[in-house]
């Protein structure tokens, strides 16, 4: 008769062997940007039926307002890239929620390109070519941030794990120059402040890090290119008002290129890029 | 750096998904694609539902992808990832919530993590292992699917290697009455 160490072991092998065979998991962090959500496609569906589309001008500035008086204007996240460099097609776009219980608090939507002759373009691996295109929500992220905090989703712990004060944690995600309360209360971020922060975050040990500070699209923005000896990664960040922040990131292509997909981003509307969402 | 055989010691370590040891600073992609497929085992086993283990993980690594600069710098990595599906794996808001996301997602037909079909006495007794308290499902889940140490549980749940032991004794007792029942009884 089998012992209960033996059925427990048993049930644990069966398990994993099972687990063994799944497929890839999904990289919830598609764009490989600095700040992501949490994929969320339930939260998707609800904003489908409850946000209308809107339509950003090219400079970023809101052409309708939010019909529940919310003082801030809607916030459109979807974007399309007229220009995709050759080599590559669209492989997925994805509605990002946020974290806290508010399964309505979309705030980002991503879109991947990968290589034609990728075999295997549900898998990232060190080397390979790919484009990714993150449209986020700095704001509806920052309260999202919050509340999770507030539920106690996020650790407040020092850098050996040991717990820290909680208003102090909760002052530094309120107080960033970048995307705090401060900038939820003004309705946007404060660019400068966004690429002043990038620049000064801790660099990478083994890895070069250059940045330009431009503009695309007539909008404030930044290039910052991460070069390792194995793989180089630009990323083109740009500011384009009401709290929104596209970022494209590629590696293994050429700099200029990704410059250019961020040059050629568009506004779209939501069905527009649902349309466009591979199935 | 390279490793003794003279391969890309990430890359080495990426080929062996057994070897718990990641490297300060790991790029998150290897960290999910090393870890993932356990981590939907664990969430599995402690929530019961293939979808919402799913969606478990989704936001645990999602929680560490918004930290990453910090998390990849701890000892233990893959240690805080599990301590946030445990956490929220018992959490029955949660549970539901991830269960409503991935139905919706399955309807949608996205790919989910898919689980075959585990045998029915494997089934049976994780469900009582589910009956328990649930420090008590967490020592288990930890302790026979993910095969830690009583230290490395420890690691994971913030607590004592001797408060592991408690939890894990008390657990086999309830358990040796539980399965050893005819199923149904």
């Amino acid at each position: 008769m089998k012992t209960l160490e033996d059925k427990l072991s048993k049930a644990g092998r069966d398990v994993r062997q099972l687990a063994d065979q799944i497929h890839d998991v999904r990289n919830p962090a598609p764009s490989r940007l600095g700040r992501s959500v949490a994929v969320s496609v339930g939260a998707a569906m609800l904003v489908a039926f409850v946000v209308l589309p809107v339509l950003l001008l090219g400079n970023g500035e809101r052409t309708e307002t939010d019909p529940a008086g919310d003082p801030r204007p809607l916030t459109s996240l979807y974007f399309a890239a007229d220009f995709i460099p050759d080599g590559f097609e669209p492989h997925q776009a994805l509605f990002l929620g946020g974290d806290s219980l508010d399964p309505g608090s979309e705030i980002a939507t991503a879109r991947t390109y990968h290589s034609v002759d990728d075999p295997n373009p549900n898998q990232f691996t060190e080397g390979e070519a790919s484009l990714s295109i993150v449209v986020t929500d700095a704001l509806a992220d920052t309260e999202d941030e919050l509340a999770r905090f507030d539920q106690g989703q996020i650790e407040c712990v020092d850098e050996n794990g040991e717990p820290r004060d909680r208003e102090e944690c909760r002052a530094e995600i309120a107080q960033s120059s970048c995307d705090g309360t401060e900038a939820i209360a003004a309705g946007d971020v404060n660019p400068q402040a966004c690429i002043d922060e990038q620049m000064e975050m801790a660099r990478p040990e083994d890895a070069t890090l250059t940045f330009t500070q431009t503009q695309i699209r007539g909008r404030p923005a930044l290039i910052k290119i991460e070069t390792r000896s194995d793989y180089s990664e630009v990323k083109v960040l740009v500011y384009e008002g009401n709290g929104l922040i596209t970022g494209v990131t590629g590696h293994q292509i050429e700099d200029s290129t990704v410059v250019q997909v961020a040059e050629e981003l568009r506004p779209i509307t939501r069905s527009e890029f649902e349309a466009d969402t591979p199935r | 750096m390279e490793a003794e055989d003279g391969t890309d010691p990430v890359i080495a370590e990426f080929d062996e998904a057994d070897t718990p040891l990641i490297e300060a600073g790991e790029r998150f992609e290897f960290f999910v694609r090393r870890e993932g497929r356990r981590l939907v085992g664990l969430a599995y086993v402690l929530s019961g539902n293939r979808a919402a283990a799913d969606d478990l993980v989704q936001d645990a690594l999602m929680a560490a992808f918004r930290r990453w600069d910090e998390v990849s710098r701890l000892d233990n990595p893959a240690a805080w990832v599990r301590r946030v599906i445990a956490n929220r794996s018992v959490s029955l808001v949660r549970r539901r919530l991830a269960e409503a996301k991935g139905l919706t997602r399955l309807a949608l037909n996205r790919p989910i993590s898919e689980l075959p079909e585990l045998p029915s006495d494997t089934e049976w007794i994780w469900r009582e292992v589910r009956r328990l308290p649930k420090r008590q499902v967490q020592v288990i889940a930890l302790r026979y699917f993910d095969e830690l140490s009583m230290s490395e549980i420890g690691e994971v749940l913030g607590c004592s290697k001797e408060t592991v032991n408690s939890h894990l004794r008390r657990a086999r007792e309830t358990l040796e009455r539980r399965l050893n029942r005819p199923r149904g009884a």
